[in-house]
C-alpha cells in the first residue's frame, strides 16, 4: 500500500457587515490557500486553493473544510487543474466539506480534475447550506490528458456530490466510472462526448429568466445541455462537450449570468497568471 | 409485517400479487412517462429497432438496474425489518439522486398513484402509514412504494426487484411502440430477448450497497431537461 501525504485545509470566513475576511485558517501541506482579496470591490473574499506538489499521488488524502459564516460572501477557486497521477496500487482521496451560513454566499469554481491514465480517485464534495444561503458550484469531469489522446484511460473515478439544505439531502450525484468496462460511451451516458459538467445553484428566488439566458448561452456555444429546477430554490445545469476549453468558456458565461440575475452584481474574470 | 392473504397463488407463492402490482393495468400512470426517451426520438437520435435496443439496454443497466433496483432491494429489506426510519432515508436519497425536474416529478407522481390503491389494501401496516406521512411532502418515489407494498404482499426482495425492473423495461418498450414506432411483435421479441439482461442487473442490484449506486447518465439527464421545452410531446416526461 502506497504511503501518501495527508493535506488539510480548514478555513472560516466571517463578515463584519461590510467585508468578508478569513477569520480562522489552518493548513497542512500539500494543501494551501492564498490570502483572500476583494476582487469584486464589495467585500467578497476571493480565495485560491493550491497544491504546490503539482498533483495528487496514490495514498494522498486531501481534506478541506470551509465555513462561510452567516452573511459572509466567498468565491473559492483553484490555481490549476487537479492532476491525478498514475497509480500502481491504492487510490487518492479528496474530501471537501463546505458549510454556508444564513444569508451567506459561496461560489465554488474549481478547475477540472484531470485523472491521468491508470489513476484511481475517490472524491467527495459535501455542501451544507441554509434556506437563506446562496450556492453556486460546479464540477467538471475531464477525460484525462485529452491533447495527448489519453481519453478515459483512468482505472477508476468515483466522485460524490451531496447538497444538504437545512439538514435535508436535496442533491446527490454519484459518478462512478471504470472506463475499462466501456460503459462511458453508451447512449444515455457520455455517448460521443469527452467532457461533462454539473452546476448546482441554490438560492431563494432564482428567476425563471436565468434558465432562458443559460439555454441561450449553451445554444450559442453549440454545447449540449440545459438547466432544470429541482425545486423552487435549487436548480441544476448539465452540459456535455467535446472541447473542454469551449465548455470552460460556457461555464464562465453561466457564472456571469448567475451573478447578474441572482447576486445582482457583475461577472468577473478569474486570473490565474 | 405481512398482510392477510400474503403468498397467495398456485405455484410460485405470491404470483398473483406479483402480476397484479407489476402488471400494466395497475393504475400508476407510468404509461404517460418516457423518462427522457421522447427527446431522443424528437431529435432523431433513436429511429429504429437497433438504436432503440441500444437505448433500452443502456436504460436498463444505468437507470432501472443501476440506480433504482438497489433502492427497491433496500426498501424491501427495511420493510421486512419494519424499519420505517431507514425506508424514509432510502426515499430521501433516491429523490436527491434524481437530477432533473421531470424525473423527480415522474417518480413522485407514479409513486403517489401507486399508493392511492396500495395504501387502501394495507391500511394498518406501519410501513404504509410511514409512506402516507411522506406522500405530500417530500413525496414517495414509485420505487419506494413498490418495494414496501410488494413486501407487505409477502414477496421476497429478489421477486420484487425482478418485477420492478421488468415492468419498467416493459413500460419503456411500450414507449418505443408508440414513438418510433415499433410493431407489437417486434416489441415483445425485444422484451423476451432482454430477459437475461434483466436477470443480470437484478442479481447485481441485490448485492449493491446504496453507497455504491451511481446515477451518472448526463446525456439522459440532458434529454430529460430538454423534454421540458419540447414544442410538442406525447409524454409528461
Amino acid at each position: 500500500m502506497t504511503q501518501g501525504a495527508t493535506g488539510k485545509l480548514k478555513l472560516v470566513f466571517r463578515s463584519n457587515g461590510k467585508q468578508t475576511s478569513l477569520a480562522e485558517q489552518y493548513y497542512k501541506l500539500p494543501l494551501q490557500v492564498l490570502p483572500p482579496h476583494d476582487q469584486d470591490g464589495d467585500g467578497t473574499a476571493f480565495v485560491y486553493f493550491l497544491n504546490p506538489s503539482g498533483g495528487i499521488l496514490s495514498g494522498d488524502r486531501l481534506c478541506t473544510e470551509l465555513l462561510a459564516d452567516d452573511n459572509a460572501s466567498v468565491v473559492a477557486t483553484t490555481t490549476s487543474n487537479n492532476k491525478i497521477y498514475k497509480m500502481d496500487d491504492g487510490y487518492a482521496g479528496i474530501y471537501n466539506d463546505f458549510s454556508v451560513g444564513d444569508h451567506a454566499a459561496l461560489e465554488y469554481l474549481p478547475l477540472p480534475t484531470v485523472p491521468f491514465a491508470g489513476s484511481n480517485l475517490r472524491q467527495e464534495n459535501i455542501f451544507r447550506i441554509r434556506g437563506s444561503s446562496v450556492l453556486f458550484a460546479w464540477d467538471i469531469l475531464s477525460p484525462g490528458r485529452w491533447r495527448s489522446n489519453e481519453i478515459f484511460a483512468y482505472d477508476r473515478f468515483d466522485s460524490l456530490t451531496k447538497i444538504y439544505r437545512d439538514g435535508r439531502l436535496i442533491v446527490c450525484e454519484h459518478i462512478l466510472v471504470e472506463p475499462g468496462e466501456k460503459t462511458l460511451t453508451r447512449i444515455c451516458v457520455m455517448e460521443s462526448y469527452l467532457t461533462s459538467a454539473s452546476v448546482y445553484l441554490c438560492a431563494r428566488g432564482i428567476p425563471l429568466s436565468l434558465k432562458d439566458q443559460i439555454q441561450q448561452i449553451l445554444r450559442s456555444s453549440d454545447l449540449r445541455g440545459g438547466m432544470t429546477f429541482l425545486d423552487r430554490e435549487a436548480a441544476a445545469i448539465r452540459v456535455v462537450a467535446n472541447d473542454p476549453l469551449l465548455l470552460q468558456e460556457a461555464l464562465d458565461a453561466i457564472w456571469t449570468a448567475f451573478r447578474k440575475q441572482v447576486l445582482g452584481k457583475d461577472g468577473t474574470k478569474i486570473r490565474r497568471y | 409485517m405481512k398482510a392477510d392473504g400474503a403468498g397467495r397463488g398456485f405455484g410460485h407463492p405470491g404470483i398473483c400479487s406479483l402480476l397484479q402490482f407489476a402488471g400494466g393495468t395497475f393504475p400508476t400512470g407510468a404509461f404517460s412517462h418516457s423518462f427522457g426517451f421522447e427527446t431522443y426520438v424528437y431529435e432523431n437520435a433513436v429511429c429504429d429497432l437497433a438504436e432503440f435496443q441500444a437505448f433500452a439496454d443502456s436504460y436498463l443497466r444505468s437507470v432501472l438496474g443501476g440506480t433504482e433496483a438497489p433502492f427497491v432491494a433496500a426498501v424491501c429489506r427495511h420493510a421486512v425489518d419494519g424499519n420505517t426510519e431507514r425506508i424514509r432515508e432510502c426515499n430521501e436519497l433516491l429523490t436527491a439522486m434524481r437530477l432533473t425536474k421531470e424525473s423527480r416529478e415522474a417518480s413522485i407522481k407514479t409513486g403517489k398513484a401507486f399508493l392511492r390503491v396500495a395504501a387502501a389494501l394495507f391500511p394498518d401496516a406501519p410501513e404504509m402509514k410511514c409512506l402516507l406521512e411522506l406522500q405530500d411532502c417530500p413525496g414517495v418515489n414509485y420505487a419506494t412504494a413498490f418495494g414496501v407494498t410488494l413486501t407487505l404482499a409477502g414477496l421476497d426482495a429478489a421477486d420484487v426487484v425482478s418485477a420492478y425492473v421488468f415492468s419498467g423495461l416493459s413500460s419503456l418498450i411500450q414507449c418505443g411502440v408508440k414513438l418510433i414506432p415499433l410493431g407489437n411483435t417486434e416489441a415483445q421479441f425485444l422484451l423476451f430477448r432482454m430477459q437475461d439482461q434483466v436477470t443480470d442487473v437484478c442479481a447485481a442490484a441485490l448485492l449493491t450497497d446504496l453507497s455504491d449506486v451511481c446515477n451518472f447518465t448526463p446525456c439522459l439527464d440532458i434529454a430529460s431537461v430538454k423534454h421540458e421545452d419540447l414544442p410538442s410531446r406525447l409524454y409528461i416526461s
